[in-house]
């Protein structure tokens, strides 16, 4: 964490232990108030604002939190023991909520949510034997150390519990846990390729915020001294997701900023409750239409141009000052960068097949995409897969990594068949991909997508050791933040390594990926339309590239490229398809003369 | 009739087109052709309005249309049979050449073109009330035609009318394309099947990533070295030091 | 047999104002792409209109209630105009948590504006009632199920026939090819707010009288969010069969377990529904591409 923003939390830390000591009781309520739904609201940008999974049940799961904290402090567990049980309650109602969402996304999630936290809230309302109905339960605050139920130092107790939660939250998110999340939240695709599991990874994230909210409905309870259900209606689920938005999705500081403007808004308007609550609401509706970033995406994206010292308040920025870049360097092997990864139980001959597609059929509706196409790629070869518009080379690539569903044939890769595995299994047994759209993951740096390579061919340590922020698992991003660097030189685009991946130029936006896919290790890399969009410099760069990864590597190159000089300048051998069939197989002068070949590309005149 | 001069087009964050400029005249069939990525359907997309270019100008009878909204583009007498037909799956071959005519207000015109174009085309009318997700690949794409006149163009952008086609219905539309213009419709014509729609075509121009690289008569460009290179790349130099 | 005759009858009915619900909803999504989470809210603006009209203003039945449709239509109009409108580039995302905020907006304004009380609408029809072979149906219950049918109807053969309705079918399946056609996209966007509006118009000055007007009276329309996910958001005859098939479950849960069960009936129906046929009951099976 850099300097400015250190400072920065240290100045908030300050003011707000601060606030016992020199504020009334109201300002401790306040201020405890407002802690406490930042602590929900945190759980909740993690979930919706880093994972991108709508969710408007968060009051729901602050619901269970908060009355299964209570149940237990009334059957005399004391306070320390009921308030991390209603988180797991909560988290154990996330895990189970989670399951819709591993099927179904955008609206239909947040349909689904949406009825979690109503039904909730009627179980709430109606279960009156248990939960006390809309009169209410009466909770009592921590009763040991007995001063602890004191206002003030109850406060210090959130404070202290938020405090950490804070930091855990940080931890996670600036892990291969965080980056995997945004990846996941930007683009499924992609995260498949990059060996993420979206089920573990969605629940996950789904029990993380259900437990952050079960924490903070349990120290909710004993704040107000009772739980009544009208404070957990779909309303203040729908407001949960208004104040990450206000404060900034995916932020975690704007969890923070959007709590203190829900607590606030009451008090700059003393008059009716609705009118706060349609005050909130537009303001809600502006930060929509006008600032979606919210506040601190806000600030961030103006940072330069605003205040010169409030920085990036650097969430996910592992490198920050040139200095930084220097001290990865310090730490360079000497051997090529591929050699040092790859691991030794891969045997790497010569003249091996090392991949073969036989009889692949591919049928989407009607159509046959694919008919019978079968080919093989042999190790430590460039072999490239051409044909014009429609023949089904996209098609192949896609059955290859498992993004589509053949119909019929086999596809083996090392000896192992490959149909038996899903997408996200296939870059751990060494095949790595570009995409011809780029695929570059939005709001992350060109480092951090690189590092996103690394997330199945370095995995490092595991959740708990990350989330407490152990040494192991800093050491980890420390070596993964290097190896990333050093993928981005081989590609020439290192001096980009802090820049946000969507400010680059095309040209290096794809070069961005392909470092990503070397980052994933690849005995096989498969390359679709590389030299799409770039300009004949950049294909220059990219053909060389490609040619001494191939050559001094040892990397086994699948390529589909409509750039036929690309196509022609560095295959070995070359398979076209037409119509979805293979009509011609060889190096490039014989395809090059192949009248087949000829016809399919240039059309064929009638004759009368 | 059309004249697109110094066309920047970006595809997101990718330059598409780089300053392009050629000429369709009133009367002929126009070739736009060139390897796949060329940009010869960003050309036709930019042309109709989907994309905006960002430099250059589009004029269409005398008055510029480049940055106009599609459907402005239409009622001025621009018509496109898009790249994979685009049908209206779930409506009958009536339907959709009745949308055709949407912007229409000439009820008797539109009834007269309607049999004009079954009269072109009777194998729609047989299948008038069937829907056209049921049709085959070449009955698909006389109706996307059908319904492209019903707007009654003066100037017809065909994107790739052969592709999935076999051959006896790349014939049959070929003949109705020709047939058309020698009414006198202006027709800018998008191929893959260069050497087909260079068989129609009185002028052509050749995209190569992004640039007119070529222009004239089909006899020309179909003799020259420079048109096969632009298909099938320049020999190979795999030899060469990196 | 005949009390459980007269709860088919009466969930079926309940289930028709579900199902006109869930047809404005699908009428929105399908040609936007935007789930109206507001759609309730319009409902309880329409009560509240037809409240200030007929009861603080005074004004006769008839002319009221005509004035507080016209004022709903005029309501979707300007939220299409003013909230949706400038998010058209936005991601769904955004357009989706726009009409959160509508919801918030709306309910807060109209506590705001009236108040939070129940407020009470007079009965248009008294309370007639009809008995067919031992079945009770009041006078509201008839206008309800006619009014829905010939809602339907009228949709039906708007869609079916006519070319506005045709070229709206036609933006669904295909935006990009139906603005090829000259077919104004924007303008159908209104529409489709506007049929919205006398849907959820006549919903809610027809329910006022029975629920009350109360700015909270939106949320029953959640169960129109039911309802279209069991109508698997695509189809009409859909959304018809999954109102009425919700309404008779609902009625007969309510009444058979405890009332307090029959909301949560629904949403566990709908959450049972996403995990396991997210595509509704009655969706056509897509070929899925990756």
């Amino acid at each position: 964490m850099n300097v400015k923003t250190r400072l920065g939390l240290l100045i908030l830390l300050l003011i707000l232990l601060a606030v016992p000591f020199l504020g009334g009781n109201y300002m401790i309520y306040i201020a405890s108030l407002m802690i406490v739904v930042s602590i929900a609201a945190l759980g909740l940008d993690i979930l919706t604002g880093y994972a991108g999974q709508i969710c408007f049940g968060q009051a729901g799961f602050i619901a269970v939190g908060a009355y299964c904290s209570a149940f237990l402090m009334k059957a005399g567990v004391p306070f320390w023991l009921s308030v991390p049980g209603g988180g797991v309650a909560a988290g154990l109602s996330g895990l189970i909520i989670g399951l819709p969402a591993l099927r179904i996304r955008g609206h239909y999630l947040a349909l689904a949510t949406l009825s979690f936290a109503y039904i909730i809230h009627l179980i709430l309302v109606h279960w009156e034997s248990v939960t006390g109905g809309p009169r209410g339960l009466v909770v009592s605050r921590p009763t040991w150390p007995s001063f602890f139920s004191q206002d003030k130092y109850y406060y210090l107790v959130i404070l202290f519990v938020a405090i950490i939660l804070f930091v855990v939250a940080r931890n996670i998110v600036r892990s291969r846990y965080g980056r995997a999340f945004l990846a996941l939240q930007k683009d499924e695709i992609i995260s498949r390729a990059m060996g993420i599991n979206l089920t573990i990874y969605k629940t996950i994230a789904f029990v993380i915020s259900s437990f952050y909210a079960g924490i903070a409905g349990g120290l909710y309870g004993p704040l107000l001294g009772f739980l009544d259900p009208l404070s957990f209606s779909i309303m203040d689920s729908a407001f949960y997701i208004m104040i990450i938005v206000i404060g900034g999705r995916g932020t975690l500081y704007g969890s923070i900023v959007g709590a203190a403007v829900y607590v606030f808004i009451p008090e700059l308007l003393r008059r009716a409750e609705f009118f706060q609550e349609l005050f909130f609401g537009v303001i809600f509706l502006c930060f929509l239409i006008l600032m979606p970033d919210g506040v601190v995406g806000f600030l961030r994206r103006h940072q330069s141009s605003l205040f010169g010292w409030i920085s990036r308040t650097g969430l996910l920025t592992p490198v920050e000052r040139k200095g930084g870049v220097e001290d990865g360097a310090r730490f360079l092997k000497t051997a090529p960068i591929l050699t040092a990864l790859s691991s030794p139980s891969l045997a790497r001959g010569t003249g091996n097949e090392l991949l073969q597609v036989k009889n692949l059929s591919i049928r989407f509706g009607g159509l046959m995409a694919l008919s019978d196409v079968s080919f093989h790629v042999d190790t430590g070869e460039i072999f490239s897969l051409i044909g014009p518009n429609g023949a089904g080379k996209t098609s192949t690539l896609n059955a290859i990594t498992r993004l589509y569903e053949p119909s019929g044939g086999t596809i083996s890769f090392n000896g192992e068949e490959l149909l038996k595995l899903r997408a996200d299994q296939i870059v751990q047994k060494g095949i790595g991909r570009t995409f011809q759209s780029v695929g570059i993951l939005g709001g992350l740096t060109a480092l951090e997508n690189v590092m996103v390579g690394f997330h199945a061919s370095h995995r490092g340590s595991g959740f708990l050791q990350t989330a407490l922020g152990a040494r192991s698992a800093r050491n980890d991003e420390a070596w993964r933040r290097e190896h990333a660097l050093e993928m981005l030189k081989l590609v020439n685009v290192e001096q980009h390594a802090s820049d946000l991946a969507t400010d680059l130029p095309f040209g290096q936006q794809k070069l961005v990926g392909l470092a990503r896919a070397l980052a994933c290790n690849p005995r096989l890399l498969i390359l679709d339309e590389p030299a799409s969009g770039l300009s004949p410099m950049e294909i220059e760069h990219l053909t060389s590239l490609i040619r001494s990864l191939c050559r001094q590597s040892g990397l086994t190159i699948l390529l589909v490229e409509h750039d036929m000089n690309v196509v022609m300048g560095i295959s070995d051998r070359i398979a076209v398809l037409d119509f979805g069939r293979r009509i011609a197989e060889g190096n490039p002068d014989e395809i090059r003369s192949n009248p087949l070949v000829v016809k399919a590309y240039l059309g064929e005149e009638e004759t009368a | 009739m059309l004249t697109i001069e110094d066309m920047d087009v970006f595809y997101g964050k990718v330059k598409a087109l780089h300053g392009i400029s050629f000429h369709v005249p009133p009367k002929g069939i126009t070739a736009l052709l060139g390897a796949n990525g060329a940009g010869k359907t960003t050309t036709l997309r930019t042309i109709c309005g989907i994309l905006k270019p960002a430099g250059g100008t589009i004029i269409f009878e005398d008055q510029r249309i480049d940055g106009m909204g599609t459907e402005a583009i239409v009622r001025r007498g621009i018509s496109i049979v898009p790249e994979g037909r685009r049908l209206f799956p779930q409506m009958t071959v009536l339907e959709n050449l009745e949308l055709g005519s949407f912007t229409r207000k000439d009820k008797v015109g539109v009834e007269r073109d309607l049999k004009q174009i079954f009269d072109y085309f009777p194998r729609l009318r047989e299948r008038k009330s069937q829907l056209a997700v049921s049709l085959s690949g070449g009955e698909q794409q006389m109706l996307a035609i059908g319904r492209a006149l019903m707007v009654r163009p003066k100037l017809l952008l065909l994107d790739e009318p052969s592709m999935g086609l076999a051959p006896l219905a790349i014939k049959e539309i070929y003949q109705i394309v020709e047939a058309l213009n020698r009414e006198g419709m202006a027709i800018l014509l998008v191929e893959q099947n260069a050497k087909k729609a260079l068989q129609v075509a009185h002028e052509a121009c050749v995209l190569e990533t992004g640039k007119i690289t070529m222009k004239g008569d089909p006899k020309s460009l179909l003799a020259s070295k420079q048109f096969y290179e632009a298909y099938l790349g320049k020999g190979s130099n795999k030899d060469e030091a990196s | 047999m005949l009390a459980l005759l007269q709860l088919i009858i009466d969930g079926t009915i309940l289930g028709c104002t579900y199902a006109v619900c869930a047809i404005g909803m699908v009428l929105i999504f399908k040609a936007t792409d935007v789930v109206n989470i507001a759609q309730g809210e319009l409902m309880m603006m329409a009560a509240f209109f037809a409240y200030t009209f007929q009861v603080m203003l005074g004004w006769p039945f008839f002319v009221s209630l005509v004035a507080a449709i016209c004022s709903t239509i005029l309501l979707s109009l300007v939220v299409e105009r003013v909230v949706l409108r400038p998010l058209m580039k936005a991601p769904v995302w955004t357009s989706i948590m726009a009409t959160v905020a509508l919801m918030v907006i709306l309910q807060a304004g109209a506590r705001v504006t009236w108040g939070p009380e129940v407020y009470h609408l007079p009965p248009f029809f008294g309370s007639a009632t009809i008995r067919l072979g031992g079945i009770n149906l009041t006078a509201l219950d008839m206008a309800i199920l006619s009014i829905s049918v010939i809602y339907m109807l009228l949709l039906y053969l708007f869609f079916k026939f006519t070319m506005t309705g045709k070229a709206m079918r036609a933006i669904q399946m295909d935006k990009e090819a139906a603005s090829f056609m000259g077919i104004s996209v924007r303008r159908a966007f209104s529409y489709v707010w506007a049929l919205n509006g006398i849907l959820m118009g006549t919903v809610g000055i027809l329910l006022a009288p029975r629920l009350g007007v109360h700015s909270t009276m939106g949320l029953l329309m959640l169960k129109g969010f039911v309802v279209a996910v069991i109508g698997g958001f695509t189809s009409f005859a859909g959304s018809v069969i999954g109102g009425i098939l919700l309404g008779v479950i609902e009625t007969l849960a309510g009444v058979y377990i405890s009332s307090a069960m029959k909301d949560i009936v629904s949403f566990v129906i709908l959450i049972l529904v996403l995990i396991v046929r997210p595509t509704g009951l009655f969706a056509e099976s897509m070929t899925k591409r990756v």
